[in-house]
């Protein structure tokens, strides 16, 4: 290994649609899976590492959310304000789609922090939403019959008192 | 670019993260989404794991979800009212828990809740007619009233002293209390049942008009483990004049207050044995307006008037800290305030609340009057009315209630 310090060091990331970004080491590192790769190279990586899953909206995003947070973390006292109204707006800015694709991006990428602050953001979404919103928000097929779920709902009657209609 | 949708539910470590971070009741509602989620919700691993995450949220004690109100001289409804406790719960329809008795031979009151299991004691009624062939003598149920009751556990009452002259072959005491302990996040899962029976009634009548109080009635304690599947007789330093009455549960400990004089004392169900109390300096009887548990901790409330303190034991036990100065006078309905002209209190404390700073929602007490369960919160002195029960009589049967996806039971 060469002498050159970590926070230096730019790696460069492919997408799927052939972009090119650049992004410090110090980043890199929570991008858990680019780092494994990094690790497992025996020499120093050069060329871009290709990443076939991520799509460039999604990677912009998650560089966004860790530079900010890196940002945040290394300044003065009142960044934990800050960090939750960036997060806020975050989880804001994102279609149900998008929020969805960014989960898969960040999990192919094991970006740690980050999934488990999407994680919670769509639990916030179907929290209190009807079966029917949670099968749509998801895209699932009911594979009930109307019998079986007619049974299913009587016998949890109790946990269904006081759902909000959408 | 095909939809993302399918690949999210197809990583079944991601669904399992986001369901893991919903309340109870929702979990439960999304057992309806699909087969496939209806299987990953009642895996054995998912509701431990829910469990942990919502317990490890709250310090390891979490603020009950809602009192379970029962009203014994309603004969008919054997069962519990649920009354909510958060803010965002709403009572108009009145939910209930009941047990799944095979037609009226049975009664049945909840004994004990714990940790989101219910304690349940069914016992024959005298039924004329022929009894069905699986009719049980008196018995336990141990549930989850939240999931299905396939796994509910049944237990048998333990057998009498066979030795005794009275040639019993039942357990049957004058008076019975029955405590679970269920310690949640132990694995692997297991409970205990401990019954504490007076085998002497507690007055004497001789020829119709005398009354001899019996000063010290038998009390037999028996244990039930679910390691070793059986019932064994507790034998302890029983202290003198003890009665059975009902104890406050907390951290695997039955306590009561004030038995006599100035004898509290509580009965440890890890040592099996009974230790002293440390007493209220300067309290007398007429003032205990509440003694009871919230979040593993013990609180005593004094008063005869509109203002109280809420004391709370010490997690080591070593003395009583005044918590709370409470001023009933200070409270309104959110719209306008609201005056007592009486001195004394005319308010039953039902229950205590406490909430953490950083919790969203206040500490409060459960108060009763009027027929009305309602809630008074101790940071911003509003009262809310959470049920209705249209009985004067203060209801006597209370119990906290926490929604868990745990069973013991095996289905």
């Amino acid at each position: 290994m060469s002498g050159i310090s970590d926070t230096e060091r730019m790696i460069t990331l492919k997408t799927v649609e052939g972009t090119l970004f650049d992004v410090k080491s110090s980043i890199a590192k929570d991008l858990k899976t680019v780092q494994a790769f990094i690790d497992d190279s025996d020499d120093d990586v050069t060329s871009p590492i290709p990443l076939p899953n991520v799509f460039t909206r999604e990677l912009s995003r998650i560089l966004d959310y860790l530079n900010n947070h890196h940002r945040f973390r290394s300044g003065i006292e009142k960044a934990d304000e800050e960090m939750a109204r960036y997060d806020a707006e975050f989880a804001k800015s994102m279609s149900h789609e998008e929020l969805k694709a960014l989960i898969l991006a960040a999990n192919y990428l094991n970006v740690k922090d980050l999934l488990e602050f999407l994680n919670q953001t769509v639990a916030d979404v179907i929290q209190n939403k009807s079966v029917e919103f949670v099968r749509n928000f998801f895209g699932i097929e009911n594979d009930y019959t109307p019998e079986e779920e007619e049974k299913l709902r009587n016998e949890n009657e109790w946990a269904f008192n006081g759902v909000e209609q959408d | 670019m095909d939809s993302p949708c399918d690949s999210v539910i197809g990583d079944r470590d991601l669904l399992t993260e986001i369901l893991l971070r919903l309340p109870v009741k929702q979990v439960i509602q999304c057992k309806c989404v699909c087969k496939k989620w209806s299987s990953l919700i009642s895996n054995t691993k998912f509701p431990y794991s829910h469990t942990c995450r919502l317990y490890h949220k709250y310090n390891n004690n979490p603020p009950p979800t809602a009192l379970l109100v029962q009203n014994f001289a309603d004969t008919k409804a054997q069962r519990a009212s649920i009354v909510p406790l958060h803010a965002n719960d709403n009572n108009d329809n009145k939910m209930f828990f009941h047990l799944d008795l095979d037609g009226c031979n049975y009664r049945s009151s909840i004994m004990h809740s714990c940790n989101g299991l219910l304690l349940w004691n069914v016992i024959p009624t005298s039924q004329p007619g022929p009894t069905s062939e699986d009719s049980r003598a008196c018995h336990f149920r141990i549930h989850n009233p939240a999931m299905s009751d396939d796994h509910c556990v049944y237990l048998d009452y333990p057998v009498g002293d066979v030795d005794s002259p009275y040639g019993d072959d039942i357990f049957e005491p004058f008076e019975l209390k029955a405590y679970l302990v269920f310690e949640p996040l132990k694995q692997p899962l297991s409970y205990k049942v401990i019954l504490f029976g007076q085998m002497d009634p507690s007055v004497i009548y001789y020829r119709r008009r005398v009354e001899f109080k019996v000063l010290n009635p038998r009390i037999e304690i028996r244990l039930y483990s679910s390691e070793t599947c059986g019932w064994s007789e507790v034998i302890c330093n029983l202290p003198d004049g003890l009665r059975v009455t009902e104890g406050v549960y907390c951290n695997a400990a039955i306590h009561w207050f004030r038995l006599d004089h100035d004898n509290s004392l509580y009965f440890d169900t890890n040592r099996l044995c009974f230790d002293k109390l440390l007493a209220v300096p300067s309290v007398d009887d007429s003032c205990v307006k509440y003694f009871g548990e919230c979040r593993g901790r013990l609180h005593l409330i004094l008063s005869d008037t509109l203002e109280f303190d809420i004391w709370e034991l010490e997690e080591d036990y070593s003395s009583w800290v005044a918590r709370y100065r409470v001023n009933l006078n200070r409270m309104h309905d959110g719209e306008s305030a609201l005056w007592w002209n009486v001195s004394s209190n005319p308010f039953s404390v039902l229950s205590f609340v406490h909430r953490q700073e950083e919790e969203e929602e206040n500490s409060m007490l459960v108060l009763f009057k009027d027929g009305k369960i309602m809630s008074y919160s101790l940071e911003d002195y509003g009262l809310r009315v959470l049920c209705k029960v249209y009985r004067d009589e203060v209801p006597r049967s209370i119990h906290q209630y926490f929604e868990t996806l745990l069973c013991v039971g095996n289905s």
